[in-house]
């Protein structure tokens, strides 16, 4: 894991770029509650980084192991935290096969286009029938995100061949 | 019947579930990968606690910091239980602290008060 603190407005707090195991999620998220209890003062906006982030982390985890994706170089997470003025950036990208773009797509899409009304009715029926599926996922990952941050996804695939792109997200947290 | 006594971790949340007293209090974070391995013994608790003859409430105690998705789902099939056990007889009452300068926690409390139907307190925590 690298950190590469600077006093610029734009300032990097944290980026890491490495294979997600159970222990190296574990020791990413012990750093960040760490580091976030240092950087920011005010809890309500520490808790929601710290949770936004471990969704994101997770939600790419257990995208892991429902794929079973045992290809270590496809297992490479990255993740960067900025702050600025305005608040905090996440970034999270992960490779992932090409045939679940269009699904994860339309799905960024549809939710990114809620009202925070709709967004809670959403989410609120997702919670009630959704079945966790083997590995814990509840279906509420791309919901969650939107709605703690308050904030539209930003995201971006690249195609990496035939199989594979590779997925960036990037979500705000305004802290004014 | 044996109560259930696990304490806090960095994953998952500190658990009293008392057979004694039928108070089942959840505290601190519940992260988890995989929440329904951590929540299936706690429903199963339920279960059987329900069907012991002479026991006729439960207070249900949430002190929770936060949870993931995961865990949201598990809490809700917690909660859907105890709302089954209230039908069934057995006086349900739910005690849903949070921190006052935590408006997520406050309206993770009202999402699942909107989902169950049984006596749901909401308490902030100055």
């Amino acid at each position: 894991m690298q950190e590469k603190p600077n006093t610029t407005y734009q300032q990097t707090l944290l980026d890491f770029e490495e294979e997600l195991t159970p222990e190296a999620l574990d020791a990413i998220l012990e750093k960040i509650e760490v580091m976030l209890i240092s950087i920011e003062p005010v809890l309500k906006i520490r808790k929601r980084i710290f949770c936004i982030l471990v969704e994101a982390l997770q939600n790419v985890f257990n995208y892991l192991r429902i794929e079973n994706v045992e290809d270590k170089r496809l297992r490479i997470v990255t993740c960067l935290l900025e702050k600025s003025e305005k608040g905090y950036t996440i970034k999270v990208g992960n490779y992932l096969l090409f045939s679940k773009v269009e699904q994860l797509r339309e799905q960024i899409e549809r939710v990114n286009r809620y009202s925070k009304e709709r967004l809670r009715e959403t989410y609120l029926a997702t919670l009630a029938k959704n079945e966790l599926d083997e590995q814990g996922g509840a279906g509420l990952g791309i919901l969650d995100l939107i709605r703690k941050s308050g904030q539209k996804l930003r995201y971006r695939f690249r195609k990496i061949n035939e199989d594979i792109s590779h997925f960036l997200i990037q979500i705000t947290i305004i802290a004014n | 019947m044996e109560s259930i006594v696990l304490g806090k971790t960095h994953r998952t949340p500190g658990v009293n579930f008392d057979a004694n007293t039928g108070i089942l209090e959840l505290s601190g974070r519940s992260i988890p990968e995989n929440a329904l391995a951590f929540y299936q013994p706690l429903l199963d608790w339920i279960d059987e606690y329900q069907q012991a003859a002479d026991h006729k409430i439960i207070n249900a105690i949430f002190r929770l910091e936060y949870f993931n998705t995961s865990s949201s789902k598990c809490l809700l099939d917690l909660l859907r239980k105890l709302e089954t056990v209230h039908q069934e007889g057995i006086q349900v009452n739910v005690q849903w602290y949070y921190d006052t300068r935590d408006e997520d926690m406050e309206e993770a409390g009202k999402d699942f008060q909107d989902l169950i139907e049984t006596d749901f307190e909401l308490i902030p925590l100055p």
